[in-house]
C-alpha cells in the first residue's frame, strides 16, 4: 500500500483528528487571506489619502530666467505622476482702451503712484489662470466669463473694480503697453521694447475675496490693478528668447510621496541649469499625515509577519502532538521495513490533503468576511457625506459626491492571494511536518518499539 | 539450509550492562525455533537484532551468509523478516485486509480466511476484533509479506489457552508447510514443546536445549 493511499485512509478514518487539523488550517488560511486583504486595502487607502492630500512643487527660474521654456515645461509634463501644471510670468504694463485712451486704475489705499505707472498694473501670464497662486492661495475667484487656459490667445481676465470703473465688459478689447519709464525703471531689462503693445480681449472678470496684506503698496501692485493674460500675449509683449518662457512653474503630482523622486528626475533633464533654479515642495498636509500612514503600514507589516510566524508555531505544535500520538504506528511501519521518507510523505500528504480543502473553504469565507468588512468600512468612510447630504436635504449629493476614490479601497480576496496562500501554506506545512516528524523519525525502530511497549 | 546466523553477537545497553555475551547460533528454513529465558535476560533484544531493528555492538548477523549491516537494516526488515508482536501492533485506522495489504501485493482475503477470519470480519476496524483475531491478522500480515523469516515476540502472551493453542498451530504450520523460518520468543512451555529447536538464553549466553 503506497503512502498516498495510507494518507487518504488516515484522513477518512480519523475524522476527529482530521477535523481538528482542518479547523486549524482553515483559521490559518483565513488569517493569511484577511491579512493580505488588509495589507492591500491599507496600501490603497494610504494612496487615496496621499492623492486626496495632493502634493505640488514650484520651480523658480530666478536669475536663470529664460531657461524655463515651454519645451522644458512640456518635457516635465510628460513625466509620470505629474497631473497638472501652470507656467507663470509677471511684469508691469500700461493699460489702454482700444482707442488708445488710458484706463483708470485704483490708487486709493496705495502708498505711492510711481511716475510712468499712473495707468499701469501688474500683468500676470499663466498657462491656466485658475492655477495661479492668486486664485489658489489669495482668494481670487472668477465671477464672470471664463479663465485663460492653455492655448488662449490675446485673452485677459480683469478685476471687477477695474471693469466697473472703466465700464468694461466681457468681449471688450484693451491694450497692454510698455512705456519708457517702465523699461528704464529696471523692471524690464530688454532694450527697444518701449512703446510695444499687445491687444487682449476681456474673457473673464474676477473678484478678490481677501484683503491685500502687503506692507508697502504701490498703486501698480494693487489687486484691483492686476490683469491676467495668456502666455502668447505675454511673449508678444516681452519677446525675449524667442520662445514662451516662464519665471516660475507650479506642478501638481498625483502622489506627494513621489515629490522627491520627481524633482530628482527633473534635475536630470538636460538643457537647463537646474542649480540656478529653486525647487519648493508644497505638501504640508501630506507631511502631517505621513507619520500616521507610516505607523498604520508598519502595524500591517508586523501583522503580516506575525500571522505566518504564529501560524507556523501553532502548526508545528499541533503536528508534534499528533506525531507523538503516532509513535506506535511509526514504529510498526519501520519494523515492517517501510522507509522513513515514506512515512514522512504520508504525514505530509495527510496535512496537504486537509489543507487543500481548508484553504478552499478559507478562500470562500475570507471573500465574504473581507467583502462585508470592506463594505462596512466604505460606509463608515462615506458616512459624513451621507449625513451632510441628509441635513442639507440634497439627496442627490449622496450619489454624486465623488465616490471614485472611496470605491478604490477594495478589501477583498483575489486569485493571487489564494494562490499565494496555497504556495505559502505548502511551504509552511512541509516545514512544520518535517520539524514535527524528524525527532520521532530519528529514533531507532527498537527505541520506538521499546517506548511503545 | 542455514538462513540466519548469529556470530559472536554481543550487546550492551549504553555500553554498560552487557546483555548478550557472544551469542552464536544458526537457524534454518522450515523450522520453528523457540527462545526461552527469564524476564529481562535479553530475549526481545536478540529478536530485535535478528530483525534488524537494532545492530549489535560486536559480532555479526548473517542472512544467507551476508552481514545484514552491510546490506542495510531497513532492506533486511523490508525483504527478509516479518514481525509478530505480543501486542499485535496493528494499524488502528486500517481494516484487517488493509493491514495485510500494507507490505504485500497478494490478495489479503484468502490468507485471512485461511487463518480463520470470516469475510465480514476482514472489513471491520481491527480494534473491534478479539485479541485472538487481532493476532491472526498480525500473523496474516507477516505471512503475506512473503518474508522467509518470521520473528514472533510472545505471540501468545495475551491470549487465552485455546486461542494460544490455535496460534501455536498456525506458526508451526507456517514453518513446516510454508517453509518459513519461524523464531518465537516465549515464556510458554506449551509453545516451546511444539518447537523444533529450543534455545535458552541465560546470563547473556544462548544455549541449545533441544533439537
Amino acid at each position: 500500500m503506497n503512502w498516498i493511499r495510507r494518507a487518504v485512509l488516515y484522513n477518512v478514518r480519523k475524522k476527529g483528528k482530521t477535523l481538528l487539523l482542518f479547523l486549524l488550517l482553515l483559521v490559518i488560511g483565513m488569517l493569511l487571506l484577511i491579512c493580505f486583504s488588509i495589507q492591500r486595502a491599507t496600501k490603497t487607502a494610504a494612496l487615496n489619502v496621499r492623492q486626496s492630500l495632493k502634493g505640488a512643487f514650484t520651480i523658480d527660474a530666478g536669475a536663470s530666467g529664460g531657461q524655463l521654456t515651454g519645451e522644458v515645461l512640456q518635457a516635465i509634463r510628460q513625466l509620470p505622476g505629474i497631473t497638472g501644471y501652470n507656467g507663470r510670468s509677471a511684469s508691469y504694463a500700461e493699460y489702454l482702451r482700444e482707442d488708445g485712451t488710458p484706463l483708470q486704475i485704483r490708487t486709493e489705499g496705495a502708498f505711492q503712484v510711481v511716475e510712468g505707472f499712473e495707468h499701469a498694473g501688474k500683468v500676470v501670464a499663466d498657462s491656466f489662470t485658475e492655477k495661479d497662486e492668486f486664485f489658489t492661495e489669495k482668494g481670487f475667484e472668477i465671477e464672470e466669463g471664463s479663465p485663460v487656459t492653455e492655448g488662449g490667445k490675446h485673452a485677459a481676465v480683469i478685476h471687477r473694480w477695474l471693469a466697473e470703473e472703466n465700464d468694461l465688459q466681457i468681449g471688450d478689447t484693451i491694450l497692454l503697453s510698455l512705456n519708457e519709464q517702465m523699461v528704464s525703471d529696471d523692471v524690464m531689462t530688454g532694450e527697444g521694447i518701449a512703446g510695444k503693445s499687445v491687444q487682449a480681449e476681456i474673457k473673464g472678470i474676477f473678484e478678490s475675496t481677501e484683503p491685500q496684506e502687503d506692507e508697502v503698496l504701490l498703486s501698480h501692485v494693487l489687486y484691483e490693478n492686476t490683469i491676467f493674460i495668456d502666455v502668447q500675449s505675454y511673449c508678444e509683449l516681452f519677446p525675449e528668447g524667442g520662445d514662451a518662457y516662464f519665471e516660475s512653474a507650479d506642478f501638481q503630482v498625483d502622489d506627494p510621496e513621489k515629490l522627491d523622486a520627481l524633482i530628482q528626475q527633473i534635475r536630470e533633464l538636460e538643457g537647463v541649469s537646474w542649480d540656478q533654479c529653486t525647487f519648493t515642495k508644497h505638501a504640508v498636509d501630506y507631511e502631517n499625515a505621513r507619520k500616521s500612514l507610516e505607523a498604520l503600514e508598519q502595524i500591517v507589516v508586523i501583522l503580516s509577519l506575525a500571522v505566518p510566524a504564529v501560524s507556523a508555531a501553532l502548526l508545528i505544535l499541533i503536528l508534534a502532538m499528533r506525531m507523538r500520538g503516532r509513535v506506535h504506528e511509526t514504529g510498526v511501519y519501520l519494523a515492517m521495513g517501510i522507509g522513513r521518507w515514506n512515512i514522512l510523505l504520508q504525514h505530509l500528504a495527510e496535512v496537504c490533503l486537509t489543507a487543500v480543502c481548508a484553504f478552499a473553504v478559507a478562500a470562500v469565507c475570507s471573500r465574504n468576511i473581507t467583502g462585508f468588512a470592506g463594505e462596512y468600512l466604505l460606509k463608515q468612510a462615506a458616512a459624513p457625506e451621507y449625513e451632510a447630504a441628509r441635513l442639507s436635504g440634497n439627496e442627490q449629493t449622496e450619489q454624486t459626491e465623488d465616490p471614485v476614490e472611496l470605491t478604490q479601497i477594495q478589501a477583498g480576496v483575489n486569485g493571487q492571494d489564494i494562490l499565494f496562500v496555497y504556495g505559502a501554506g505548502t511551504v509552511l506545512i512541509i516545514f512544520s511536518v518535517t520539524a514535527a516528524g524528524i525527532p520521532v523519525l530519528r529514533l531507532k525502530p527498537k527505541e520506538i518499539l521499546t517506548k511503545m511497549n | 539450509m542455514c538462513i540466519l546466523e548469529l556470530k559472536n553477537v554481543q550487546y550492551s545497553y549504553n555500553n554498560k550492562k552487557r546483555i548478550l555475551k557472544g551469542v552464536s547460533a544458526q537457524m534454518e528454513q522450515g523450522k520453528l525455533y523457540a527462545i526461552l529465558g527469564p524476564s529481562g535476560c535479553g530475549k526481545t533484544t536478540l529478536l530485535s537484532l535478528l530483525g534488524g531493528l537494532d545492530s549489535p555492538g560486536v559480532g555479526q548477523i548473517l542472512y544467507k551468509g551476508q552481514d545484514i549491516a552491510g546490506t542495510g537494516l531497513a532492506d533486511h526488515r523490508k525483504n527478509h523478516v516479518a514481525f509478530i508482536f505480543q501486542s499485535y501492533n496493528l494499524i488502528d485506522y486500517l481494516t484487517p485486509r488493509e493491514n495485510v495489504a500494507l507490505t504485500s501485493k497478494l490478495p489479503p482475503l484468502p490468507i485471512l480466511e485461511r487463518l480463520g477470519l470470516r469475510e465480514e470480519e476482514t472489513r471491520r476496524n481491527v480494534l473491534k476484533l478479539s485479541g485472538g483475531q487481532q493476532q491472526r491478522v498480525a500473523i496474516a500480515r507477516a505471512l503475506a509479506s512473503e518474508s522467509p523469516v518470521i520473528l514472533a515476540d510472545e505471540p501468545t502472551g495475551s491470549l487465552d489457552e485455546d486461542t494460544a493453542g490455535d496460534i501455536t498451530e498456525i506458526l508451526k504450520d507456517s514453518a513446516h508447510r510454508m517453509n518459513k523460518c519461524v523464531i518465537v520468543v516465549t515464556h510458554s512451555g506449551e509453545l516451546a514443546d511444539q518447537a523444533d529447536v529450543v534455545f535458552r538464553l541465560k546470563r547473556g549466553v544462548l544455549m541449545q536445549n533441544r533439537s
